[in-house]
């Protein structure tokens, strides 16, 4: 306060400062007291390091929570990396040089379809990849199906492809095919009762038989007798 | 133990005796719930008084005290005696702080500064005149803004720069709030006139 001010209103002001108490006082001092010492001996909250230790002991869980999910997480990233990165592409149009054709190859035993390479000539946009591991026997081939087998990509691709596809394919009668008479007389001859038929692609005017690993399919025949 | 038990004698008996307060702070700071209660119940009343004139209702006072002594008893191992004046200033610094957090929660500082139309000066001299009690009622009677800064300004002796800072008001605004206080205390004044007149008479 300044002097001045002290000056001009000391009296009243010490008046005022002197006075101890009011008429109306506290109501009950007893009760504001019982309030306030309640208050005073509440003591101090320690939840700190109790939450501390509750996080120390979470720690742990949650980082072995975040390593199996991402673990996971990876996992399935790489799946759909690797679908999205081999997807099966369309193969062009086939020239109009090419055509299909059906060679005869005789065989005394039943073949095991060579399934560790995809034909390539394909129209691969019908196809679907089947599991690698499983051969097909031809012998259990009926003639009025096909089924293509190529390799799985990836395990993706493994997981979504159903294991067989058969295939149908227009009934072609045996008159149709491009075989010489001489050559199955000399199966009857043999006393072979099928030939067998591999499916593929070849230039219309190359007579030699595609390599075998362009096969698209392998049907046999059994021969009337 | 001993102590306390001379404490409660001394309260059943009414003879309050003002027990020297240095002795009684160095008990309290020490943990002594009689000597914490002791100084409680000296101190209590005048601090009653204090903040009965920035806060009208008395259960609002009541809670305010509390919340002071509480603030009090727990910065007290903070405080460093250095004799009885000191003592009263600071802890009637707790109070007004207090007083003024619970008006600025109520937010009644939204004052906006104004230019007094009608002043009428105040005559102190003529509050010489009356007693503390009146003194106080006329105070108490002042709206809320005026009250406090009056009281601020007038009783505690602080500058409108220090006020204006506390209230998170302008200076002007101070002032004027202070102007308009000392004109509605003169109207009250002159409306007592015929007491005061008796007692400039006497």
């Amino acid at each position: 306060m300044t002097n001045e001010k002290q000056n001009e209103g000391a009296h009243w002001i010490n008046k005022l400062n002197e006075l101890d108490s009011l008429p109306e006082a506290i109501s009950n001092k007893d009760a504001v007291w019982e309030k306030l010492h309640g208050r005073l001996q509440k003591k101090p909250r320690r939840n700190k390091p109790v939450w501390y230790l509750a996080a120390a002991c979470l720690l742990p869980l949650f980082i072995l929570l975040w390593i199996s999910t991402n673990k996971k997480q990876s996992l399935v990233v790489n799946n759909i990396k690797n679908t999205s990165q081999k997807k099966i592409i369309p193969a062009p149009p086939l020239p109009i040089t090419q055509k299909e054709t059906v060679v005869a190859v005789a065989e005394k035993k039943p073949v095991i379809n060579n399934t560790e390479t995809p034909p390539k000539s394909m129209n691969t946009a019908k196809q679907i990849h089947t599991k690698i591991s499983e051969p097909l026997i031809v012998n259990e081939i009926k003639p009025d199906e096909a089924i293509t087998i190529l390799q799985p990509a990836d395990t993706a691709t493994y997981i979504a492809a159903p294991l067989v596809v058969k295939k149908k394919l227009t009934m072609v009668h045996i008159n149709e095919l491009d075989i010489v008479p001489q050559q199955l007389a000399s199966l009857h001859s043999n006393g072979q009762s099928s030939f067998r038929l591999v499916l593929g692609k070849m230039d219309a005017n190359s007579t030699t038989a595609p390599p075998r690993q362009e096969y698209a399919g392998i049907l046999k025949i059994p021969l009337a007798n | 133990m001993f102590l306390k038990c001379i404490y409660s004698f001394i309260n059943q008996h009414h003879r309050t005796p003002f027990m020297e307060i240095a002795k009684l702070v160095k008990e309290a700071r020490q943990g002594s719930t009689a000597a914490q209660k002791c100084l409680f119940d000296q101190l209590s009343d005048k601090m009653m008084v204090l903040c009965r004139r920035y806060v009208k209702s008395r259960e609002d006072a009541e809670e305010i005290l509390q919340d002071g002594f509480y603030k009090f008893f727990k910065n007290l191992d903070d405080f460093n005696y250095q004799g009885e004046p000191a003592f009263f200033a600071w802890l009637k610094r707790i109070m007004i702080n207090e007083c003024l957090m619970f008006l600025r929660k109520k937010n009644i500082f939204n004052m906006v500064a104004e230019t007094a139309a009608e002043e009428i000066a105040l005559e102190e001299d003529a509050l010489n005149y009356l007693s503390a009690v009146e003194i106080f009622n006329m105070i108490v009677q002042l709206p809320v803004g005026y009250r406090t800064v009056f009281n601020l300004y007038a009783v505690e002796g602080m500058t409108h720069g220090e006020i204006a800072v506390l209230m998170g008001i302008s200076e002007g605004t101070s002032k004027s709030q202070l102007s308009k206080a000392r004109s509605l205390l003169q109207k009250m004044l002159v409306q007592k006139g015929t007491d005061y007149d008796k007692r400039k008479a006497k």
